[in-house]
């Protein structure tokens, strides 16, 4: 399939640029990791569930479920966990889910639904914003949430009339995957979600690693695919987003927990994101920095996105300790090189922004470089808390449809609606080529961008199997191979 | 009908001139009619002269009188006043001579004493009011009906502004007032009582009663207590209010009154109406639909028009008699009051978080229009039977209903995330109140040293919000192009009954000095209290929708179970309450000179709550007992015939809101809101000194002082619960806080002007944690964004430093015209405690002016014309966060209407001037 395309892609294409060593890892077999004794697959679950899911059975949730304080409820690799409609995981222990590149685990609806990712197909019939059940939502309790090589799709339900999480009421929307504890760790790799309506990870506070992530169509009329508040700290890299309703990752210090919100964005590929947000609320389509949150964004890909990094000027990002560069953008419309920088209400898109145009972007708009208006020291000026010096109006007329980052599988200029991608389907790759100009233009300078590596987990069968260090190809495919393995 | 503002002055300055006129003249009689004994002022003796059978003169509130232009000549006048034996007095009056004649009259005494049937004091008159303040064993405040028809107030609520000591809260939609502050505490630290007894509300989550639901002209008299004695339920720290209604007259009395009014703001601007018939009552859930579809929510209550709204009409009835040799006393009165009101409000929503440095931040600006149709009935019967000379029952019962249609449209625009954005609710909403009493009493003499009365209580008060419903549309591009965002109906309803029982045993032993009583009893009360709602929200389809209309527009439910709406919610909940309390008290007088009431009473109270939630939620249930002892002490000093020294200690509690102990767990606008199962009744410890001079009947002079104590207070205030989680913001007991003040109260008449004044200085604090966001080191613009928290002390909420009221007052009985005016002054105070430091929203200081006046058309028919001019100033009701104003710099953001670089104004409310004018008629 897309993995073996570029495979053979990339044997055909050797380069002497790999400075990087590709040794082989010898693979030695571990035992099935095992926490308590083995959940039973012969009936239904519902109520209380801990121990351990086994390999290869398929366990159905037909009602609503919760992992206890104290308790761990563990997937083997290659584990299906089919969820009934309307139907609640409630984590206040340990959830663990340890897919695997071969055996990936599955959690979503008890039914198929056909997947319509055909471009352009309506988004009001689709599927994908059906919100199926309600997700995985962990308690304030909750220690340890952590996906590996895990789908997880359809979710977005609201709360049934007598099972909801602390805070919530029956009938409230429900995220995809929420985490509530400062003092948590939550650890996402190698995995997939597909459909939500609103966030398909809300991150209100705890200490985060998530990496070589792919995430399709998330948010049904608004929402953004990571959405971290207050207390949260720790790197999104490498994660492929495609057709966000807002944001692809976005940061934020609201809340009032934990330490202060900071996030490291990088190496990641956003496509199409932005288009549909019901009213478009002046918020972003790509990379989100707001209220006080602060952290790195380097050597991001960004094409066709509704605007570019967007620095909030009120309630205004923490300006002042922050840094972004070697990002990449690519736009087929006007619309889109206007909003790189994401530009003032004058505007009908009504988005305010602080974004200090960088020389090290791509294309670098060199224009702007050299405006007083466009400069640090006039945007990150504070009057009462806010940035009231915002981008203001500019013309990249002549970056548009300028710097094909020449996808494997996607042709550019877009012929179609820019929102027209939401996934990928089968004729899509956004893996680079070797002559993609995206290719060693951004950075793996430590001083300018480095892993946060916040999660305090330690046991070797549980803790990151990767912390992919930034890489020079912007976007989530590294041509040494490294990156999202997708 | 309608009359405008300067219609209205031109009728005040002729009526004011005819009066100087009439007082120019060369010969007079005159003096002052006074009680023989107290050397009262009779205001009202009418002064005949028989040679030509007509009344020339009625006695002015300093009791004086004034005959002019009066023939040379031997003169035969009679003078008479209700209750007191008739006099002759000739007079020769020769020439130019003017004569002084000072009139004692007789009381007459034995008139009536068999059957005991006292009543022949005015106790509506302001004469009365002011001799039970004087004659009462405890502090109060009394305004008597005399007065409240001559107010320019039509509710309660608006009544008891003119107290001194008390502020009154007023709506946002109408601007009418609505809970009383007493001595700068909360309305939870106060209740109400109706005849005395305690009657419940129809809030659904708290104890207090709007006063807004009763009709002025149903009450005989408002007396605010401000020190308990052991015979009152203890459960007020600020104070209480006790509505004393219309009793049966001595005779025949019938009366008829109607008027027609107007809002100036509808001159202005339409009233905004929806079709109040398409509401249903019940909610789908309710009327056995489980799973509702779009059609079952009707869209005419979301259609508003703009009209030219009907006046205003009020009217009222009332009948009494006495039957039987008198022995069964009657009455029956009715008010219906049919008022349309509005409100143009300004309004910024703070963000959950403020900016670094706790600097106050913007969600939102919003311009909102209320128009509010508010028909308010009270009905009000007793019947009394004097069974033999020492037994007599009653029955009294009241009924009271206040229906609110209120239509809200709100303009909101984004002041932070997507500038540009507006956003526009529009919100029909019924709000329908209920309270119903019905008390059986009777007084019975046991034997001569022994007399007990009782009291059976069946009460209750609904509250019935049927489709609160509300159409959210928005737009991203300044109001150009609107789509549909979602519309939500909501129905919420509650009631509250009471069965209580209570009994009070006097004894006056005859080895105990002849005024000495001893007073002992006890009461209990069953209460039940429900509480149900539901919310409904249905999206657009297809979604995203461009608006036009409502007809328009279609909608469905997204998402699994929407459409069964909220079967289990925290709102949903039953309270029972049982409370049982006993007291006793003693007095007596010693040193001649000094009355001693002490006491102690004790209360248990039993609280029993559950909710809907399931059996996993923690707190679903719950039993909580309250057990208080409140000692009392109360010495009267009298200094001389008319000073009164006056000191009393009094201990008291505030139960916490039946809600509050429900550990209710809702997202909040800006936190999460959470119950408190833990939170304990504050106790205050309070103290009272008052010197009093009543120089005449009606005339008073007060000077006193408080002190409180008090323990627990319950404030609302920002909590991080132990282990990790968010903010809350919670009910909590918060140490100690301390509340003090003086107050001064004067009245004073000039022959037919009077003054009436009253202030009020009150200063407390309370100290409680606030929350605050900046960089850990604030010196080192590199350290982190942290959240910590402060402990702060403020005034309490609601407290205002300085309250004023001014009243002046013209009384001319000869040409039957009463005039008042009107002046409340409220300092700034806390409306509303932000869980940050620094951003609490304060009420600046307001001053608000009304004019009365009542002329008497026909002294044969008994006929007046009245008028009342409500809220001349219009001006309007400002609240500011005590910041700098960063807003307010030309390099910054802009908000609208600021206008102080030194404070941010965040809400600004106008809510038009109010005219009335109508006749009184009386059999």
């Amino acid at each position: 399939m897309k993995t073996k395309i570029f495979y053979l892609s990339a044997l055909a294409l050797i380069t002497a640029s790999l400075f990087t060593s590709c040794t082989e890892k010898a693979v030695i077999s571990t035992p099935p990791v095992v926490v308590g004794s083995a959940v039973s697959d012969a009936s239904p679950l519902s109520g209380s569930v801990k121990g351990t899911m086994l390999s290869g059975k398929t366990y159905t949730i037909s009602g609503d479920i919760t992992v206890n304080a104290g308790d761990t409820l563990l997937l083997q690799p290659g584990v299906t966990v089919k969820v009934g409609r309307g139907k609640t995981i409630l984590v206040k222990g340990v959830f663990i889910s340890l897919g695997t590149k071969t055996s990936p685990n599955y959690i979503g609806p008890d039914k198929s639904f056909t997947k319509t990712d055909a471009a352009g197909y309506s988004a009001a019939a689709d599927s994908a914003y059906i919100g199926y059940w309600t997700g995985l939502n962990c308690e304030s309790t909750c220690t340890l949430l952590d996906l590996k090589w895990t789908h997880i799709e359809y979710t977005g339900a609201k709360f049934g009339a007598t099972f909801f999480p602390s805070g919530l009421s029956a009938g409230a929307g429900s995220f995809g995957i929420q985490f509530t504890n400062p003092n948590g760790d939550f650890i996402m790799e190698d995995s997939w979600m597909y459909g939500s309506i609103d966030d398909a990870v809300r991150i209100s506070t705890g200490r985060i690693h998530i990496m070589r992530n792919t995430f399709e169509k998330c948010g049904a009329t608004g929402g953004d695919c990571l959405n971290a508040k207050s207390g949260t700290v720790g790197d999104m890299a490498y994660n492929l987003f495609v057709g966000t309703a807002t944001n692809g990752t976005k940061a934020s210090n609201k809340g009032g927990v934990g330490p202060q919100t900071n996030v490291n964005m990088y190496n990641n590929t956003y496509i199409s994101g932005g288009y549909r947000q019901k009213a478009p609320t002046g918020r972003g389509g790509s990379i989100n920095y707001e209220e006080g949150a602060k952290g790195k964004a380097f050597n991001n890909l960004m094409v066709n996105c509704r605007t570019g990094v967007r620095i909030h000027n009120n309630p205004a990002a923490d300006v002042i300790n922050m840094s972004y560069g070697y990002n990449y953008t690519y736009g087929d419309s006007l619309r889109v090189m206007n909003n790189v920088y994401p530009v003032g209400a004058s505007l009908t898109s009504g988005t305010t922004s602080v974004t200090v145009p960088q020389s090290t972007d791509i294309p670098a708009y060199t224009a702007l470089l050299s405006n007083a208006n466009f400069q640090q020291t006039y945007l990150y000026t504070i009057v009462g808390g806010i940035c009231p010096n915002i981008v203001g109006v500019y013309d990249g007329s002549a970056y548009v449809k300028v710097g094909d980052p020449k996808f494997v599988g996607f042709t550019l200029p877009l012929t179609g609606a820019l929102s027209s991608i939401s996934a990928i389907n089968s004729t899509l790759n956004f893996r680079l080529q070797s002559t993609s100009p995206a290719i060693g233009k951004g950075t793996a300078d430590a001083s300018k961008i480095a892993p946060l590596n916040a999660v305090q987990v330690t046991n070797k069968n549980f803790k990151p199997t990767e912390v992919t260090l930034p890489g020079v190809d912007m976007g989530c495919y590294q041509s040494n191979g490294t990156g999202n393995q997708h | 009908m309608i009359l405008g503002k300067t219609n209205h002055f031109k009728v005040t300055i002729l009526l004011f001139l005819l009066v100087f006129l009439t007082q120019i003249n060369a010969t007079t009689i005159k003096g002052r009619i006074l009680d023989s004994k107290t050397q009262e002022p009779l205001t009202g003796a009418i002064i005949i002269d028989k040679l030509n059978d007509k009344i020339n003169d009625e006695a002015r509130l300093d009791g004086s009188y004034f005959i002019k232009k009066i023939k040379p000549g031997k003169h035969l006048f009679s003078i008479q006043y209700v209750g007191y034996i008739k006099q002759e007095k000739e007079v020769y009056v020769s020439g130019n001579k003017d004569v002084v004649l000072d009139i004692l009259m007789e009381p007459r005494k034995n008139a009536l004493a068999e059957v005991q049937i006292v009543g022949k004091l005015d106790k509506e008159s302001s004469d009365y009011a002011r001799s039970s303040e004087k004659r009462a064993d405890n502090l109060l405040n009394i305004i008597s009906a005399r007065s409240i028809q001559l107010s320019p107030d039509i509710t309660v609520a608006n009544v008891l502004q003119r107290v001194s000591g008390v502020t009154v809260q007023k709506t946002s939609n109408s601007g009418e007032g609505q809970y009383a502050i007493i001595r700068g505490m909360d309305k939870r630290y106060n209740y109400t009582l109706i005849n005395g007894i305690k009657i419940p509300s129809p809030n659904d989550k708290n104890r207090y009663v709007p006063m807004d639901i009763f009709p002025a002209e149903l009450i005989s008299r408002i007396e605010v207590i401000k020190a308990l004695t052991p015979d009152m339920e203890g459960d007020a720290i600020g104070g209480v209010m006790n509505l004393v209604m219309k009793d049966a007259p001595d005779k025949l009395l019938i009366s008829i009154n109607g008027s027609v009014g107007y809002n100036k703001m509808f001159f202005d601007r339409p009233f905004y109406q929806f079709n109040t018939s398409a509401i249903n009552p019940q909610a789908p859930s309710e009327r056995g639909i489980p799973n509702a579809s779009p059609s079952d929510f009707p869209i005419q209550d979301l259609i508003f028009k703009g009209i030219k709204p009907f006046p205003n009409l009020n009217g009222g009835i009332s009948f009494g008699d006495r039957f039987f040799d008198k022995r069964l006393g009657f009455v029956l009165a009715i008010s219906n009051q049919n008022t349309y009101s509005g409100s143009d409000a300004f309004v910024t929503v703070p963000r959950a978080q403020p900016n670094p440095g706790t600097l106050p931040a913007f969600e939102t600006k919003e311009n909102r229009t209320y128009s509010t149709l508010q028909n308010r009935l009270g009905i009000h019967n007793k019947l009394d039977f004097q069974i033999d000379r020492n037994n007599k029952i009653s029955l009294y019962n009241a009924y009271f209903e206040l229906n609110k249609y209120d239509s809200r449209h709100v303009d909101q625009t984004s002041l932070s995330t997507g500038v540009g954005n507006v956003d526009v609710y529009d919100r029909s909403q019924t709000q329908l109140e209920k309270i119903y009493n019905s008390t059986l009493q009777g007084n019975h003499n046991l034997t001569n040293t022994i007399k007990l009365d009782w009291s059976a209580v069946f009460s209750k008060a609904w509250a019935n919000n049927p489709d609160e419903a509300e159409l959210h549309t928005a737009s991203s591009d300044f109001g150009n192009t609107l789509i549909l965002n979602g519309i939500s109906h909501k129905w919420r309803n509650n009631s509250d009954q009471d069965l209580a029982a209570y009994l009070n045993v006097f004894w006056n032993p005859a080895f105990l000095p002849k005024n000495a009583e001893i007073k002992a009893g006890g009461m209990f009360r069953h209460k039940t209290r429900h509480n149900f709602y539901t919310e409904y929200s249905l999206d657009p389809s297809p979604n995203p929708q461009t608006f036009s209309t409502i007809e328009n527009a279609t909608v469905l439910f997204s998402g699994y179970n929407a459409n069964a709406g909220s079967p289990v919610n925290q709102n949903d909940y039953d309270v029972t309450e049982d409370l049982m309390a006993g007291y006793g008290q003693i007095k007596f007088k010693i040193l001649t000179k000094l009355n001693v009431l002490v006491g102690v009473r004790v209360e248990h109270d039993l609280q029993n709550y559950t909710t809907p939630m399931p059996a996993t939620f923690p707190g679903r249930a719950g039993i909580i007992p309250y057990m208080d002892i409140l000692p009392s002490l109360h010495l009267k000093y009298e200094l001389s015939e008319n000073q009164n020294l006056r000191l009393s200690y009094f201990s008291s509690i505030s139960r916490p809101g039946f809600f509050e102990i429900i550990p209710y767990n809702i997202k909040g606008e800006t936190f999460d809101e959470k119950g408190n199962p833990n939170l304990k009744e504050a106790k205050a410890a309070n103290v009272d000194l008052r010197y009093e001079l009543f120089p005449r009947a009606s005339e008073q002079i007060l000077v006193g002082a408080f002190y409180k104590n008090i323990v627990d207070p319950i404030e609302y205030s920002l909590v991080r619960e132990a282990g990790p989680s968010a903010l809350q913001l919670k009910p909590q007991n918060f140490g100690t806080a301390t509340n003090y003040g003086v107050e001064l109260v004067f009245n004073k008449y000039f022959g037919n002007f009077g003054v009436s004044a009253n202030y009020t200085y009150t200063k407390s604090s309370i100290t409680t944690y606030k929350k605050t966001y900046g960089r850990s080191n604030p010196a080192d613009p590199t350290s982190q964004l942290v959240t910590d928290s402060v402990l702060r002390t403020r005034p309490m909420q609601g407290q205002a430093d300085h309250i004023g009221n001014l009243s002046l007052l013209y009384k001319n009985q000869k040409i039957g015209l009463d005039c008042q005016f009107s002046l409340v002054y409220t300092g700034q105070y806390i409306s509303q405690v932000s869980g940050w430091d620094g951003l609490d929203f304060w009420s600046m200081p307001n001053t608000t002016i009304d004019f009365s006046f009542e002329q008497r058309l026909s002294k044969k028919f008994n006929l007046s014309i009245f008028g009342k001019a409500r809220n001349l100033l219009n001006s309007a009701a400002i609240t500011r966060i005590l910041k700098p104003n960063d807003y307010y710099l030309p390099s910054n953001i802009q908000l609208p209407q600021q206008d102080s670089p030194n404070s941010i104004v965040v809400q600004k409310e106008q809510y038009g001037q109010n005219f009335l004018l109508g006749f009184r008629y009386l059999f």
